[in-house]
């Protein structure tokens, strides 16, 4: 049987991506509606008074923090962000689109007809490893995998070629993005050189109730849904009060590609925060962006806090006493 | 004024919490609405699609909830601008759009409120940047050029990730099953 993707996104509802968003007119849009909602016959009765004694409704998170428990140092600290990225690019312009390959099926570039905003910025962004530090096997063969990928097939010649087919390579390669043998015998050289074992070729999809069974509570006063694999890697994304967050554990000693992109390094404040389960973690906080870093016995684990999709702001305080509810402990 | 104070006005026709509504979120709509029509009609068809679904939002005010009002503003700007295109076009679906699944597959007689909720479950658990780029190109109907600038990542990294996540999602969708007792509800992936 056939579904079609773009059919079946119909019915559910995104807020998470972050759109460019165009320059539109309001005023124009607004007088549009307001007309429209006038003319309704089924219209409710009209206002244009604000109700008194309205209600405030007040979006807080809950800050627990356990006096003597937590420990704080906001001396800066050489470690963090800097030994997590593959590299730090300066980004200040549009790259620089490949010839497409022939029977590209991509949907033709046509203009927008609002006045948009696709110009590249000038600033800097970084990607992160979420597998370990930069002196880890873990970290060397991600950067290593990142890199061969990103220089591999640019004109998209193989990739066509094998089209939306099962490969002879997702059996044991299913959690990586293999479809050739070149890349099946790079995945091969890298896990051998760094000592590595290999994700399970699929993960399970999971909601809260069956990862909390298997893994026990992620974190507190939070709802999440995720996938792990067999070796015990997973990943969540879920909500905590008004913010979205992601956390991902990645086992030692298996080879994980899964990295982060952020903000230029210098955008974020970092300090060692010592929380209330005592564990040691680097905090990183940006104005639109939190990250808790968690370099454990077992594995690595990253929770990616996406601030500016809330409207909500965070304190240092406050990202702490949200570390505090994270079972670093544990995973 | 907040988003759930704005909206419990709204709920009792005042028309300036609707204005709230439209001053702070008609970039975004706009912006879905435009990535969905990508430049196939004229500004003023793009507006007014815009403009609905605001009208849309103050029809539907009594049933709304506050959490996730965005969320529900990106669902009705992409269902409008979905139906002004397939009025005016014959919409064809793109070889990518098409998952083959197993004939046995239980997907295809699930209700439609199970199938959304699995699909949004599914594509939620991806990992960065694949959700992202799936929800850009399926959802936002972004194309991969597009979505390249604005990820500043290489086309080719995104056809690829586009393909592992048709895949994953191929998988997951053929492997659904029952528990034991046969309740739809509490399908759950094998």
């Amino acid at each position: 049987m056939k579904v079609n993707i773009r059919d079946l996104m119909d019915n559910i509802e995104d807020s998470s991506v972050n759109l460019e968003e165009d320059v539109v007119s309001t005023a124009r849009i607004k007088e549009m509606a307001m007309k429209k909602v006038n003319n309704n016959s089924d219209n409710k009765t009209n206002t244009t008074k604000h109700t008194s004694g309205k209600t405030a409704v007040i979006a807080a998170i809950a800050v627990a923090l356990v006096a003597g428990l937590g420990i704080t140092s906001y001396a800066e600290f050489g470690g963090g962000l800097e030994n997590l990225t593959f590299g730090t690019e300066q980004t200040s312009e549009a790259p620089v689109k490949p010839a497409p390959a022939p029977g590209a099926s991509d949907t033709p570039d046509t203009p927008v007809t609002f006045p948009g905003d696709y110009s590249g910025k000038s600033n800097n962004t970084a990607d992160i490893s979420l597998q370990g530090y930069s002196d880890s096997p873990e970290y060397l063969a991600s950067k290593e995998w990142n890199e061969f990928e990103m220089n591999y097939d640019t004109d998209w010649a193989i990739l066509n070629e094998v089209g939306n087919d099962p490969t002879e390579w997702d059996e044991k390669y299913g959690a990586y993005t293999v479809y050739s043998q070149e890349m099946a015998d790079k995945i091969d050289e890298i896990t051998a050189k760094y000592d590595l074992k290999l994700h399970s070729s699929r993960c399970t999809s999971a909601q809260q109730a069956e990862i909390e069974e298997k893994f026990g509570v992620l974190m507190s006063d939070a709802t999440y849904v995720g996938y792990y694999f067999e070796d015990g890697t997973l990943q969540v994304d879920g909500n905590y009060g008004d913010f979205n967050f992601q956390l991902r554990r990645t086992v030692k000693g298996v080879l994980d590609t899964v990295y982060l992109g952020i903000n230029g390094i210098d955008d974020y404040e970092q300090w060692t925060y010592t929380t209330a389960s005592g564990v040691t973690v680097y905090l990183a906080l940006s104005e639109g962006q939190g990250l808790m870093i968690a370099d454990c016995d077992n594995s690595f684990v990253v929770v990616n806090a996406m601030l500016s999709w809330s409207d909500s702001t965070m304190s240092k305080e406050q990202f702490e006493a949200w570390a505090d509810k994270v079972n670093f402990a544990d995973l | 004024m907040k988003d759930a104070e704005a909206l419990t006005l709204l709920k009792s026709g005042n028309q300036d919490a609707l204005e709230y509504f439209i001053d702070k979120y008609s970039a975004y709509v706009g912006t879905v609405v435009n990535s969905v029509l990508q430049g196939s009609m004229s500004r003023e068809d793009a507006e007014e699609v815009t403009a609905d679904v605001f009208v849309t939002l103050w029809r539907s005010a009594e049933n709304l909830y506050p959490l996730n009002l965005k969320g529900y503003l990106s669902r009705v700007a992409r269902s409008l601008s979905m139906q002004k295109l397939r009025e005016r076009f014959e919409v064809l679906p793109l070889d990518e759009d098409i998952l083959i699944l197993d004939e046995d597959s239980v997907f295809g007689s699930l209700e439609q409120e199970d199938q959304a909720r699995i699909l949004r479950d599914l594509v939620y658990s991806m990992s960065q940047p694949d959700k992202e780029i799936f929800l850009r190109f399926y959802y936002y109907c972004q194309s991969v050029s597009v979505i390249s600038k604005q990820m500043q990542m290489n086309p080719s990294t995104i056809k690829t990730r586009l393909r592992r996540g048709r895949e994953q999602l191929r998988h997951h969708l053929n492997n659904i099953g029952h528990l034991k007792g046969g309740d739809l509800h509490e399908s759950k992936y094998s």
